[in-house]
């Protein structure tokens, strides 16, 4: 193993790879700078450029999309108090705060350290658990990955937030638009309408741009004469960080990461949530928890630590086992694909110099985090504030591109437009379009492990409920359906009563 | 007796369960039977039906329970914020820009990409308020230039012959 590690670590040191990582943590910081503007949607706009990449290029310009986004949207939460992503909604409660008493420039600093560090600790225990969990992945058969998706599936229907009822409608149109095409089991055509684009289904890709680049696209102009940017940056940023203050971060930055690992190696539970518990945990357990909420330095990062540690933890699930735990590692996951790689049990047992490479690009990727990160705090400050009016063009322009230049086909540019419509319906009526697109994306692969498991135990169902891993899984999955209907039916009470 | 139900979950579940009949009246015409089930296939219910019948099923269940526990709650959830409730949003520049990016794709095969990104550029700018030309005109022509670089130069992305006429 530490022979594979090594051979990772000079895949992932050739200057083009660490080029790539360097454009994509400033190209992700950029779009998670920008309110409105999310890490999903500069993975799913940018995807297709690393389709024509080798893999040791384009599969690190991801993950630095990936890391950059996500500390990208701690810098307006910090300076203008709007999160330029779900996931630094917690970052507001102390970084606003911070940034009006004059210390933008420490809170943003403390943001981008723990963003950073967070993320190295998170993805040091993903290099290490790498290896024993595959060996464990491989000892699911087809009937115990059926059943596993399926928890998957139920779990981020029930558990996410929102009504539990529509994750799971939001799940069932995923994973019926995932039968459109050819079957798994006998190649015969579904709900094609005699088009012959529709034989392959479609596209994850556009799909994905419609679904969270168009569609934000969409409800940014349906709603911009609600929305304005207010306040304004002040010019003078304040002092930096001093060695105490550092020292000061340590502890919720251990916890942070702590917290966003785990959350991460479960599907659904995603960056806002490990930020929420990771600003809660802190808030009860800190050594400065007075403060909190007025303008601490560990109320930055804590959360930020969090929420980029998820990166790391929720790679876990996708490469051991192929289940996706978000739309941003969803994407990833097209793209691995799509470079011939097949995220699962087998990953390390084919591929094991790739796989450490790109683990150790992860590793060095936060390192890189720093170091453009520092550099670019200044010009992003500045970019947090370009009008709307200018950006949505220009991204109407490039999901277009990012839509066409998959398969070359306008036929794909019909499907981002018609998935940017579907996912504005979606989400503005309250329904959770990760989960549609996970289960897209997972739902041939269900089908065809239901039918290979049917064909390894001769058609018989009961390896469904006979092998142990396959049995468990089974019965979270009633107990979440049954879970979320009943806590679907709660809210609805609650809301009833908070309304009265 | 229905004015405190909330009608964007009564329009979701009805949509979601329209669907699933559609789904499941199409499926006869949509999915060619299966003439002959070969070994153990031959158990799998439903065939190759059974995943479409599945998910439709769950679509259709669950949308009429949201209407149901809309119904079953009366005095449902009244007071939405206001900014909901009142349904406020420019549906018309969110059709325009649905339409541009239509008229965009069209553009794009008749006239060229350079062009009609150009165009689209400068619509888009105009509609959602740019009103200084200089400003559209140079970053229009930056975002085109950076695009066709970036995408077509570069990265080789294999736009046909018809797309770049340029």
């Amino acid at each position: 193993m530490f022979e594979q590690i090594i051979t990772g670590f000079l895949i992932a040191f050739s200057p083009l790879t660490i080029g790539m990582l360097i454009l994509g943590v400033a190209l992700g910081g950029m779009f998670g700078a920008l309110p409105g503007l999310t890490a999903t949607m500069a993975m799913a706009i940018l995807v297709p450029f690393t389709f024509f990449l080798p893999t040791m290029i384009g599969i690190p310009f991801l993950l630095g999309i990936y890391k950059g986004g996500i500390w990208g949207g701690s810098i307006p939460a910090i300076l203008i108090n709007v999160p330029g992503t779900g996931a630094s909604v917690a970052t507001l409660y102390d970084g606003y705060p911070l940034s009006k008493q004059g210390f933008a420039k420490k809170a943003l600093l403390v943001a981008l350290i723990a963003s950073a560090a967070g993320e190295f600790l998170a993805d040091i225990f993903v290099l290490f658990v790498m290896e024993p969990l595959s060996r464990v992945a491989l000892m699911f058969g087809a009937a115990d990955f059926f059943s596993l998706i399926l928890a998957s599936l139920i779990v981020m229907s029930t558990v996410s937030r929102g009504n539990p009822i529509k994750g799971l409608i939001s799940m069932g149109f995923g994973l019926f638009l995932a039968t459109i095409g050819t079957d798994p089991a006998f190649g015969l055509r579904r709900f094609t309408f005699g088009s012959l684009y529709l034989t392959g289904g479609f596209s994850f890709v556009p799909l994905v741009i419609g679904l969270f680049a168009f569609s934000e696209v969409l409800a940014a102009v349906f709603n911009r004469k609600k929305d304005s940017l207010s306040g304004s940056i002040a010019k003078d940023k304040g002092p930096g960080l001093t060695g105490k203050e550092v020292k000061r971060i340590i502890p919720p930055i251990l916890r942070g990461t702590v917290v966003g690992t785990i959350t991460g190696m479960i599907p659904a539970l995603a960056q806002p949530i490990a930020a929420f518990l990771a600003y809660s945990i802190e808030k009860r357990t800190g050594k400065n928890r007075k403060m909190m909420g007025k303008g601490a330095i560990e109320g930055v990062a804590a959360p930020e630590a969090a929420n980029n540690a998820v990166n790391g933890g929720a790679l876990v699930p996708l490469l051991t086992f192929g289940i996706p735990g978000d739309i941003v590692t969803a994407i990833l996951l097209g793209a691995f694909v799509v470079q011939g790689l097949r995220p699962g049990p087998r990953l390390m047992v084919d591929n094991p110099e790739i796989m450490y490479a790109i683990l150790t690009t992860l590793v060095v990727g936060n390192f890189v985090l720093l170091f453009v990160g520092r550099l670019l705090i200044e010009p992003f400050s500045q970019i947090v504030m370009i009008p709307r009016n200018i950006l949505l063009p220009i991204l109407v322009v490039m999901c277009f591109v990012g839509a066409y230049a998959i398969n070359n086909s306008y036929f794909d540019v019909f499907t981002g437009l018609i998935f940017g419509v579907i996912g504005f319906l979606m989400k503005r009526y309250g329904f959770n379009t990760p989960t549609m697109a996970i289960a897209f994306l997972l739902g041939f692969k269900l089908e065809t492990y239901l039918v290979q498991a049917l064909a390894i135990s001769k058609g018989d169902w009961s390896t469904f409920v006979t092998r142990p891993i396959s049995v468990t899984l089974l019965v979270l999955v009633v107990v979440m359906l049954f879970y979320g209907v009943y806590n679907g039916l709660q809210r609805k009470r609650e809301q009833i009563s908070d309304n009265e | 007796m229905f004015e405190h139900i909330n009608r964007n979950e009564i329009i979701a579940g009805v949509g979601f369960v329209i669907f699933a009949i559609l789904g499941f009246i199409l499926m006869p015409s949509q999915i060619p039977p299966l003439t002959k089930a070969w070994g153990v296939m031959q158990n799998l219910p439903g065939g190759h039906k059974l995943f479409p019948i599945i998910s439709l099923a769950l679509i259709g269940i669950c949308g009429l329970l949201l209407i149901l526990m809309e119904f079953a709650h009366k005095k449902s959830v009244t007071k939405l914020k206001e900014s909901e409730s009142k349904d406020e949003g420019d549906f018309k520049a969110f059709w325009v820009t649905v339409a541009a990016w239509g008229f965009y794709a069209v553009g794009v095969q008749r006239i060229g990409y350079l062009v009609s990104t150009f165009a689209l550029l400068l619509f888009l700018f105009r509609y959602y308020g740019i009103t200084e030309w200089k400003k559209m005109i140079i970053v229009g022509l930056l975002i085109v230039f950076f695009v066709y670089l970036i995408f077509v130069r570069l990265m080789k992305l294999p736009f046909s012959s018809q797309v770049i006429l340029f």
